[in-house]
């Protein structure tokens, strides 16, 4: 009498995705990922997705609760890039680190097929999709911090070209029309010639050019799509949507606008493998990111 | 008869919920017993134990007209996480990090009549946890019951033990029916998600659920029990056997573009034994609960384990709830009679997973009974 029957899938990922979710409050990540990804199944579970991509934020050593009440406020609008190099989570010491790539595969997780906010709230429902969508938008703004930290080079205060590695500029330019974006930077913009961008940067070009701009561009998609309006909390990053708009508009006059509809970093680097398409990310690297973050 | 156990084992189906809350109605005394209850269930609460209890009831007519039980968090189990509380609603979630809070109002007005009974449901509870740090969820478990429970017990083979009975042993099997609409919402949210931020903006409670979401379904539930008692002097001895809830309570919802249900009632099969002695002037039972035979989980968590101890008008209790401490007592003074104590529960699926730490008051009038 005391042999009870086994679980079935859909009961088993119900009583793993609780246990997951116990193990994220006490931040005991791997534990998690263990559980949850021994799950058959579950990709198109909505809890599932959120909280794995989770899981691995976690392993990230992301605090969400903490980053909302200390960060978000930091953001500033008029100064986007620099105030958000600087966040307390953007601090980053090597290339590729742990944490920066674990949040990546929390990303990739809540990206599914196109990385596309529609696409999400298609696949799981409005209620789940904008959940989902929420945690894109405060991810990326965390990846975005670390991102711009170590290829913009900051110091202390967010300022490009003055940390403790060499370079001025986030990229070598080699393309005509980006380098004369480069050639009009103001002398108080730390990008002055166009071979000194970051070595890593220059190293992996593609993939991690593609990683910036797909950055941008969920935080553009996910804010272009959700209402946050209505929360004391979150309601300041709507602001960001205002400037980012600027340089939407910028890169449209430049004929590279369309680079900043491309949210999947697959997609992204398929197109980038073009020649053509990568001058123009290289415009629009010059354009945004050089002329807005000094 | 093992043939039908066993008949009855492999229809009963397993459905896991975020809140591990399989019950519909719990028993204020049997709360403060370790729920070890299945066994004793001799109050008004006997059509949510184990229908075939009702074959040992011992007068005509029994009268439960007028009770309320109160449930809710007990703050004073974990004052300290409360000491400079935040404002912020987010900073708030720091605080509240697995910590789960519950609030429940409920009565169950009936009666039994020789091994018949009948009980309202009118029951509200609402049970919220949030947990994960990278991205904070709230388990919403959200249920306002409305129905009506109905079973009889019937004693089977040549054994009978009636009320003057001073030994003897009775076999009794047992079947329960009970249907109920059920109003709310079970879910998993993000705490930043914009459905919660538009709740949170809301004004009072009801618009808060009503933002949330919610919706009406209706169910109807079957359970089955067998009980074994044996009498002898001022002792008694008794093992039950039920299936609560057989092949799942699932509450039929209509369709909605969020897809959100209430919480089901998943089947359980729990077995129960108690033993208890009476010298009028004290009285006492031990009783314990094997729980959830038919399901996949800790052994520790499917253990309960109760004690209550008693002279006129006063009974203690204490016991043990899947490896959590319960204690409190009932004063009976005829036509008033109040329970009050604390009690802890394990929502999470694990042994020892989330602990809820939670007070119960509860207050019954003018029970009587009727003997032709």
């Amino acid at each position: 009498m005391l042999v009870s029957c086994g679980n079935n899938p859909e009961e088993a990922a119900v009583i793993g995705i609780d246990e997951a979710l116990t193990l994220l409050s006490e931040d005991k990540c791997n534990e998690a990922i263990k559980i949850l990804e021994d799950l058959d199944d579950q990709e198109e579970n909505p809890v599932w997705v959120k909280t794995l991509a989770s899981a691995y934020a976690c392993k990230a050593g992301f605090n969400v609760i903490s980053f909302v009440n200390n960060d978000i406020a930091a953001i500033n609008s008029m100064n986007l890039f620099t105030s958000i190099s600087i966040l307390s989570y953007s601090d980053e010491t090597t290339v590729d680190s742990a944490k920066y790539t674990a949040m990546k595969k929390a990303l990739k997780i809540l990206g599914r097929s196109d990385f596309k906010q529609v696409t999400r709230n298609s696949d799981f429902g409005l209620r789940h999709g904008e959940d989902m969508g929420v945690q894109v938008l405060i991810y990326s703004i965390m990846q975005l911090g670390k991102y711009l930290n170590w290829y913009g080079n900051v110091d202390a205060l967010g300022k490009k070209g003055a940390g403790t590695n060499t370079n001025s500029c986030f990229l070598n330019y080699s393309y005509a029309p980006a380098i004369a974006i480069v050639g009009s930077l103001p002398a108080s913009n730390a990008c002055q010639v166009t071979n000194d961008g970051h070595p890593d940067l220059a190293a992996s070009r593609i993939i991690r050019v593609c990683e910036g701009l797909t950055l941008m561009t969920n935080v553009i998609d996910v804010l272009n799509n959700l209402d946050l309006s209505s929360s004391s909390s979150l309601s300041s990053l709507e602001n960001i949507v205002t400037e980012l708009q600027t340089y939407r508009t910028t890169a449209d006059a430049a004929g590279v606008g369309y680079l900043l509809d491309v949210t999947s970093p697959t997609a992204c680097e398929a197109l980038l493998a073009n020649a053509a398409d990568m001058n123009n990310a290289e415009l629009l690297f010059a354009l945004v990111l050089e002329q807005e973050h000094e | 008869m093992k043939k039908s156990l066993l008949f009855l084992l492999i229809l009963l189906s397993f459905s896991a919920l975020a809140f591990d809350n399989p019950y519909t109605l719990r028993s204020p005394r049997a709360l403060l017993m370790g729920d070890a209850f299945t066994a004793v269930n001799d109050d008004s609460f006997t059509l949510f134990y184990n229908p075939a209890t009702l074959a040992r009831h011992k007068n005509d007519l029994t009268m439960y007209p007028l009770n309320g039980t109160f449930t809710g968090t007990n703050v004073l189990a974990d004052r300290d996480r409360f000491d400079n509380f935040p404002n912020q609603p987010v900073a708030a979630s720091d605080v509240l990090m697995n910590y789960p809070v519950h609030a429940g109002a409920n009565t169950a007005p009936g009666f039994k009549l020789f091994n018949f009974a009948m009980s309202g449901i009118v029951s509200d509870s609402y049970d919220v946890l949030l947990r994960n740090k990278s991205n904070p969820t709230m388990d919403v478990d959200l249920r306002s019951d409305r129905g009506l429970a109905m079973g009889l017990g019937i004693p089977i083979g040549p054994g009978r033990l009636n009320k003057k009975s001073t030994s003897g042993s009775q076999n009794s099997i047992g079947i329960g029916a009970k249907y109920i609409e059920r109003t709310g919402i079970s879910d998993q949210i993000g705490l930043l998600s914009p459905t919660v931020l538009n709740s949170l903006g809301q004004d009072g409670l009801e618009n808060i659920v009503k933002s949330l979401g919610r919706v009406r379904g209706q169910a109807w539930g079957f359970d089955a029990g067998f009980e074994h008692v044996t009498r002898s002097g001022n002792s008694q001895f008794v093992l039950g056997l039920v299936g609560l809830d057989l092949t799942g309570t699932d509450f039929k919802v209509p369709q909605n573009v969020n897809k959100i249900k209430v919480a089901s009632n998943r089947d359980q099969v729990n077995l129960g034994m108690a033993f208890g002695q009476d010298y009028s002037i004290f009285h006492y039972i031990l009783s314990a609960d094997v729980r959830a035979l038919n399901e996949e989980m800790d052994f520790g968590k499917r253990l309960r384990a109760g004690v209550e101890l008693g002279i006129p008008g006063l009974s203690v209790m204490a016991g043990m709830n899947s490896g959590y401490y319960s204690y409190g007592a009932v004063i009976d003074m005829g036509f008033i009679k109040a329970t009050a104590g604390f009690y802890e529960v394990e929502i999470g699926s694990r042994y020892k997973q989330t602990k809820s730490s939670r007070f119960v008051i509860a207050v019954t009038l003018f029970d009587f009974s009727f003997d032709a």
